[in-house]
């Protein structure tokens, strides 16, 4: 690559082509035509701001190469008008396509996201942010990186998200905060399935996402319902000006399983209206652990979305947004139980009972299917440069079946059959001023949660509509490097509900709560090296229909589940700090802390009665209220090695504490600690027609405590042993004749160790997930 | 603006046109165990005298205690039995024992007690020659009191090793019913 401006023969020729194209079949047009516009640009790296040097800049319609230099500067003289797409490419930074539409002389400031791959490198950003909040981002590219994974797994990568599962449906839980503690919004929409179980996994795709956030802490209180704590935005980003269809397609293999999966996207942004459409679609067998298959792990997925956006008389942004998930996930058959003898013979099995050494990839009961549709419209007006007022309306609808072995033909008969309709409606007006911004918004969101009849199985989970109505004012204030936030919300839940009961009879009940959230941010931009903030944040959360109302057998935990109709709203106090600190440009070291006391903590507590039924004799649980504390902390360190190598460690530590009873809270992840080593390749390998760039290895490790403050009698089994994993991945970006691969391959406990996990269900019955070695392809053009 | 703002309203209304969650549905079809064994009744004929022990949970897993009987037998004595399995929430009472009998390769009764002097033993078996337990037979000994345990297994693996001898041990499947009796031989 040379620096400077070269056009090859190559471009001459195409040139030659394309001016004979234009004069048989457009003539008259372009007689006029002066190719003298000159492409002036600037490249900066989004994260530093710095200039970046030494940036390939290929123009796909000239096959012309340019290089920036020390200022990021490049020039592209002698263009004719018309449209063009640049490919910038640099080390450590993802490629980038832009489209620019050159009719006169242009300068364009550009950014390249460094971190992208070189992890999660802190980089204090200013007010970049959407909130003032701490935020932990997971970009495009990592996503596609890790198309075969779930949003929960996807999720794993952040320090302080660890998961809930039961086999292949897996759900996150952030410094503790899981289900209906944690607020998961799809598009700015509150995702409205079903929360409640530790089961049920989030019905969304995350390849439809151009961004995952989480916002650590507490007090993000625009986002509705989740004030308890952490809130997780799954989101697309707006469709950029581009006249032309571009896109990207992703093919992966993992091992684990067999699975394969096909995802596309595609979008275009003409003068009207920007579309884009993703298909994701996903088929894997039985999985198997170190040592053995897991029958009936295995799963499929269809999900696509379409989104469209266009804006009116430049004041009125509109956007529309349609999207399925659809799924099916087996149960491993050796954890479908009748009792709590079956679960004791259970645990004493070094192989469950049902595994079979043939492989397949049927999914047979037990299994679950969910069919998730959402759909949005969006209208921002801007009234002018500095206030606005957003409207947003959407509907849910939420289909969830989970089939059990029965007798006569009854399996294919769902045991539990939900549909939910949901409607969310939001009001949001910001307005800038000075130094100040104040956001007021005013939200609805009404559930009607349905048991469908014909089950033959009484339902756990009871019918029921609610109401939510809330509205919250932010104020924030920046003075000079001090941001403050102050922000109050108010919740009104109104819910009605039927409880149906073995004779038949119906119960109603009505519930009607009123919430208040509350939160103080203050945040200090030291330097661009170093910044600190501390949050302090109310709220309240109403206790769920299933801490409510629940009751019976909750067989796929070996239990009866029981409900308190007197539950009060949980409250808590969250306390967080967090500071973030480059040194000497080698090293970085980012913390945060959090202390969360709860009162009236509702969970559910294992009582010393046992109930005598025809199934045999069940442990009793009861939804109970306490006085909780959860703290942790969340540690990120990293520090450069030499040009292009360096390591990273991750520790996150978390503890819960049941202050009623002076015992250990379930459900609390055990201590995670995180390990990489990377090296990245500082120059481009040019095999023949073939040019690789950001070629980058990475090995990883990953320790999980053993938590040693559950009891056996708060649980069927102690906690697992401690484990240890060990990963490796290497990707390359691929460029050949000016379009963009990408090759990634991944290695996922490559040691084969077996081992067990506290927070996943399976654990009761057999081992978790062996080696998996997958490949993925991504093609962008 | 005004628009966005009655638009809002309008459909914040809209939405409040039912505050109550309706129940037609459940007077059509309603929510009820079809499948759900209330009642397990054990038949024991000896000499042309029957008596039966019964042990019923009538509400369902959770609720109320269940009752169940005493089984009296006397010493020395071979009895045949002859299991039924109700759905006594149902009217009249569905006999689920003709489920499981169809189901008869999908379905095994393991049967064990304390007493070591009484001997349990099939009487019945299923298509491909293994047990099932509908039908069994009781062998008592000496004069004592003890339990009697009955387990209907759904899916067992009726060829893993013991399990059509009566031992539970490898069988596997999911307990439908695990029901303890007290027992006196007299």
């Amino acid at each position: 690559m040379q620096v400077g401006k070269v056009i090859s023969k190559l471009s001459l020729m195409w040139w030659l082509n394309k001016i004979i194209f234009v004069l048989i079949f457009i003539p008259g047009v372009v007689w006029a035509q002066n190719c003298n516009k000159n492409l002036k640009g600037y490249i900066f790296d989004t994260g530093t701001g710095k200039p970046l040097e030494a940036v390939a800049v290929f123009v796909k319609e000239t096959n012309a190469y340019y290089a920036t230099d020390s200022k990021g500067f490049f020039i592209s003289n002698g263009l004719c008008p018309g449209h063009y797409h640049f490919i910038l490419s640099h080390v450590g930074c993802a490629p980038k396509m832009l489209h620019v539409s050159v009719f006169s002389d242009t300068v364009l400031n550009i950014t390249m996201d460094h971190s992208v791959h070189l992890m999660h490198s802190v980089t204090v950003k200013g007010h970049h942010n959407q909130s003032n909040h701490k935020e932990e981002h997971i970009h495009e590219s990592e996503i596609i990186d890790q198309a075969k994974e779930t949003l929960a797994e996807v999720l794993e990568s952040l320090n302080g998200v660890s998961l809930i599962k039961n086999g292949g449906a897996a759900k996150p839980i952030v410094h503790g905060m899981y289900g209906n503690r944690l607020s998961i919004l799809n598009n700015g929409i509150p995702q409205a399935g079903q929360q409640w179980g530790n089961d049920h996994a989030p019905e969304i795709d995350p390849l439809s996402a151009n961004q995952i956030t989480v916002i650590k802490g507490s007090g993000a209180l625009e986002h509705f319902g989740g004030n308890m704590g952490s809130i997780i935005l799954v989101e697309p980003q707006k469709i950029k000006i581009e006249p032309h269809i571009h896109g990207k397609s992703t093919y992966f293999f993992e091992s684990n399983g067999r699975g394969h999966g096909l995802h596309a996207k595609v979008q275009q942004h003409t003068k009207a209206i920007g579309w884009r459409l993703g298909i994701t679609a996903k088929k894997r067998g039985d999985q198997n652990s170190a040592n053995y298959f897991l029958n009936n792990t295995g799963s499929d997925e269809l999900n696509y979305f379409v989104q469209l956006q266009n804006v009116y008389k430049d004041k009125w942004y509109n956007s529309i947004y349609f999207s399925a998930f659809n799924s099916t996930i087996g149960v491993l058959r050796g954890a479908h139980i009748g009792n709590l003898t079956d679960l004791r013979d259970a645990f004493s099995r070094e192989v469950p009972f049902f595994t079979e050494p043939n492989y397949s990839y049927g999914i047979e009961a037990p299994k679950q299917r969910v069919n998730h549709y959402l759909t949005k419209l969006r209208t921002k007006r801007v009234i002018d440069s500095l206030s606005s007022i957003t409207l947003t309306a959407a509907f849910q609808l939420n289909q969830r079946n989970e089939f059990d072995v029965r007798r006569v033909g009854r399996t294919e008969i769902p045991a539990m059959s939900l549909r939910q309709y949901s409607f969310y409606n939001d009001l949001k007006y910001q307005k800038r001023w000075r130094e100040n911004q104040l956001k007021f918004g005013i939200q609805l969101n009404v559930l009607d949660n349905t048991n469908l009849p014909g089950t033959g199985i009484l339902p756990l989970i009871p019918d029921y509509l609610s109401y939510q109505s809330a509205s919250y004012f932010i104020v924030n204030k920046t003075h000079g490097k001090h941001l403050l936030e102050a922000g109050l919300r108010y919740d009104y839940m109104y819910r009605s509900i039927l409880v149906f009961n073995a004779d038949r009879s119906i119960d109603r009940y009505l519930d009607l709560f009123g919430n208040y959230s509350a939160s103080a941010l203050w945040k200090y931009n030291a330097s661009d090296k170093s910044q600190i903030s501390a949050g302090f944040a109310y709220a309240m959360r109403p206790p769920g229909v299933n801490e409510l109302y629940s009751f019976g057998l909750h067989q796929g935990v070996s239990g009866i589940e029981e409900g308190d109709i007197n539950l009060d709203p949980e409250s808590s106090f969250k306390g967080t700090f967090s500071w973030e600190q480059r040194f000497f440009e080698s090293f970085y070291l980012s913390s945060f802390f959090y202390a969360q006391p709860f009162s009236n903590y509702i969970y559910l507590q294992p009582q010393e009665e046992i109930r005598l039924t025809i199934r045999g004799a069940f442990p009793v649980f009861k939804y109970q209220q306490i006085k909780a504390l959860i703290y942790g902390s969340d540690w990120v360190t990293g520090l450069d090695l030499f040009e292009g190598a360096n390591i990273e460690c991750k520790y996150s530590y978390i503890q819960g504490w049941d202050q009623t009873n002076d015992l250990g809270l379930v459900f609390i992840p055990a201590n995670r600690w995180q390990g990489s080593l990377n090296y990245e390749l500082a120059s481009t390998l040019q095999l023949g027609q073939f040019t690789f760039s950001n070629l980058r290895l990475q090995l990883n490790g990953t320790y999980v405590a053993k938590k040693d403050d559950i009891l056996l009698v708060q649980d069927f089994s102690l906690p697992p042993d401690a484990y240890y994993l060990l990963g490796a991945k290497f990707t390359t970006d691929i460029e050949l004749e000016g379009n963009l691969w990408r090759i990634v391959l991944d290695g996922d406990n490559l040691l084969n160790t077996s081992y067990r996990d506290y927070l996943n269900r399976l654990r009761y019955f057999s081992d978790d997930l062996g080696r998996n070695i997958s490949l993925g392809i991504i093609f962008e053009f | 603006m005004k628009k966005l703002l009655s638009y809002f309203i309008v459909f914040t209304l809209l939405t409040f046109v039912s505050c109550e969650k309706d129940s037609d549905h459940d007077h059509d079809h309603d929510h009820h165990e079809h499948e759900l064994m209330t009642t397990l009744t054990i038949a024991m004929t000896a000499e042309g005298n029957t008596s039966s022990f019964t042990f019923r949970d009538i509400d369902g897993d959770g609720g109320n205690e269940p009752t169940q009987d005493t089984i009296k037998l006397s010493a020395n004595t071979t009895y045949t039995n002859a299991i039924t399995i109700l759905n006594e929430t149902e009217e009249p009472a569905e006999n689920l024992t003709l489920e499981i009998a169809e189901e008869e390769l999908d379905h095994q009764f393991f049967f064990s007690s304390n007493i070591t002097d009484m001997t349990i033993a099939y009487a019945d078996s299923d298509a491909n020659g293994n047990p099932i337990g509908i039908s069994s037979t009781i062998t008592t000994g000496a004069a004592r009191t003890g339990t009697f345990t009955v387990i209907l297994r759904h899916e067992p693996n009726k060829t893993a090793e013991g399990v059509s001898a009566g031992d539970i041990t490898n069988a596997g499947g999911e307990s439908d019913i695990e029901v303890i009796f007290n027992v006196v031989v007299e």
